[in-house]
């Protein structure tokens, strides 16, 4: 698990920005379909700090893309299990450190800044519009949670994933427990 | 030969659409007739359109002083609004008491059964003197460039200039005019019931939304209490059947999963319906003579109370186009006063349908994207409230129309 930081004696708003920065340099799916050992290594890291043991990791290319979309399922998901509690969990312990303020300020703006940059990537990527808007709302959740987890004191268990963007690939989804990587 | 009665319009229809229909004619001092097929004070089931907007309540207070007012302290008024997922609260909101009584400030909304929204507004026509004609049904409508000839099965004859159908989904009036209603109807099954509310215990006053009852199987259960009872919603799944849930001794059995035991014995109506989503093909004929109002033009599912709320805007503009027509000096401006409302409240409807649509896409049981949508909103909702907001206003659709529209819905 993520060592436990006290957030009260960071700059929280310089973290955060800083992530915020890291994101909105990630040029989303350079690398797509472009299998990298370092990436899935990327996967496993985060899936340790979130205690998910059972899991897939399957590569798919740009051609299988919409197709996988369509078949992604939080059912019988180890990794959604976990997931799914964390963002009560960062709520309750950033109110509990005063910073509500950042965290409003947060959900305001973080979805709208990624959601242009994001888009102007993804929309090369997906050929169809649905695809497009999952890729793009899957941006937005991973940004969200990052900076929710940084303010929260456990954005270390998350830069693996950043790191993974930054390299150029995608974690997709989830289809139960296999993990799709692009 | 029959005794031929005349009149400018004829109303087809004494629900609440017609009823809105008379009476905005009668103030205007156009004669007419209302024409329904079944006696004054037939019982018919279920609370049905139990939900008037500030926008339908303004309307009504416009066409007949104190009636808005009248609706709004007879009607109650919810101050809490909540929705869960899964069990889970992920929005609430209290606008606190509103005072309903309050004879200069019309609030948001009324709820009350719609057997009590018409027995008022019958009351404001029997004080303003519209005429009636009950126990009627329409056998023939000739419609013709110069006017309309109506004959009941009982051979009486109404000659008008023009007639409008408030006569519902089965109209007459569009079915005898040609005209189409076009649209699907909803894939899931819902079903509705009423019960009567113990008013020594009655429950707080709440609309609550369950995504995915915990206690139904993950199926979708909506309460909205009106006055004098409770409208509950349960959406099926689509392996459901409806006459597994919807018999009475079922009923029995599940409602008290969901609400106090009590209310199992105080079931006054059980329904089951998957939902028309359809629109007329036009509001008024070739000839400029028809105007369709309410049911007998649209039908939609009932997320966002779109119904009766887009009905008395029909009916009101129906009644202004044909005003504008009545006095229009050529007939070239006749014309076209009647086809700027029937174009206009096409317009509304097929923007109403798109707003039950949205609403109906946001519940839809088995649309995997949707569903992990719904999933992700729920889970984040406690960094990002306002998509604890849009988990709330989802079944229920956007709220402002096009600009087209002179009116809200």
């Amino acid at each position: 698990m993520a060592e436990t930081i006290n957030i009260q004696e960071m700059d929280l708003e310089t973290a955060v920005d800083s992530i915020i920065t890291r994101f909105r340099a990630v040029h989303w799916g350079k690398k797509a379909g472009l299998q990298n050992g370092e990436a899935e290594e990327k996967v496993i890291t985060f899936l340790d700090a979130l205690n998910v043991n059972s899991y897939t990791i399957k590569w798919i290319t740009s051609g299988e893309l919409s197709e996988t979309i369509s078949r992604l399922t939080f059912e019988g998901s180890e990794l959604w299990d976990q997931l799914k509690e964390i963002p009560e969990r960062f709520s309750t312990r950033i109110r509990q450190a005063g910073q509500e303020e950042l965290l409003f300020e947060l959900g305001d703006r973080l979805p709208e800044i990624i959601f242009h940059q994001a888009f102007s990537h993804m929309i090369d990527l997906a050929t169809d519009k649905k695809s497009t808007e999952y890729l793009i709302g899957l941006a937005m959740y991973l940004c969200v949670l990052t900076c929710s987890a940084e303010l929260a004191g456990e954005g270390s268990s998350f830069y693996p994933m950043i790191e993974l963007l930054e390299m150029g690939n995608l974690v997709l989804g989830v289809e139960g427990n296999t993990i799709y990587l692009l | 030969m029959a005794n031929r009665k005349k009149c400018d319009v004829i109303v087809v229809g004494a629900g609440p659409v017609g009823l809105v229909t008379g009476l905005a004619l009668k103030k205007k001092g156009i004669s007419s007739i209302v024409i329904e097929a079944e006696p004054f004070g037939r019982e018919r089931p279920g609370s049905r359109a139990i939900y008037l907007h500030n926008a339908s309540l303004k309307h009504l207070e416009e066409t007949a002083t104190g009636l808005g007012f009248t609706l709004a302290k007879n009607g109650i008024i919810w101050p809490v609004k909540r929705t869960l997922y899964k069990g889970k609260e992920v929005y609430v909101r209290n606008y606190g008491l509103t005072n309903n009584q309050d004879p200069h400030k019309l609030p948001h909304f009324t709820a009350l059964h719609q057997d009590e929204i018409e027995k008022y507004i019958y009351q404001e026509c029997v004080e303003a003197g519209v005429q009636f004609s009950w126990e009627s049904p329409v056998e023939k409508i000739d419609i013709k460039e110069s006017g309309v000839i109506l004959r009941t099965k009982s051979g009486e004859e109404w000659e008008a200039k023009y007639i409008i159908g408030c006569d519902g989904a089965r109209s007459v009036v569009r079915e005898q005019a040609g005209i189409k209603l076009e649209g699907p109807r909803t894939n899931d099954t819902f079903l509705v019931l009423d019960v009567k509310e113990d008013e020594e215990n009655p429950l707080p006053l709440e609309r609550t939304f369950h995504y995915q009852h915990p206690a139904m199987g993950g199926r979708n259960v909506m309460f909205v209490p009106f006055k004098g009872g409770w409208r509950v919603d349960l959406q099926l799944l689509e392996t459901d059947d409806p006459e597994e849930f919807s018999n009475i001794d079922s009923v029995r059995k599940w409602l008290p999963k969901v609400m106090d035991s009590k209310y199992a014995n105080r079931i006054t109506w059980v329904s089951t319906y998957r939902f028309h989503q359809a629109v007329a093909d036009s509001f008024t004929d070739e000839n400029r003579r028809v105007l369709l109002a309410g049911e007998a033009a649209h039908l939609f599912a009932p997320f966002g109370a779109r119904g009766l709320n887009s009905g008395i805007p029909d009916a009101l503009l129906a009644v202004r186009g044909i005003e504008a027509a009545l006095q229009a000096k050529t007939e070239k401006e006749q014309v076209q006063a009647i086809d700027e409302v029937a174009k206009e409240r096409r317009i509304a409807a097929l923007w109403n349908r798109d707003g039950s649509s949205t609403a109906l896409h946001h519940l839809q049981g088995n649309a995997p994207d949707m569903s992990m949508k719904r999933e992700l909103a729920a889970s984040l909702v406690s960094i990002i409230p306002r998509l604890g907001r849009w988990l709330d206003e989802g079944p229920y659709g956007p709220k402002f129309g096009p600009p087209e529209l002179t009116t809200k819905y």
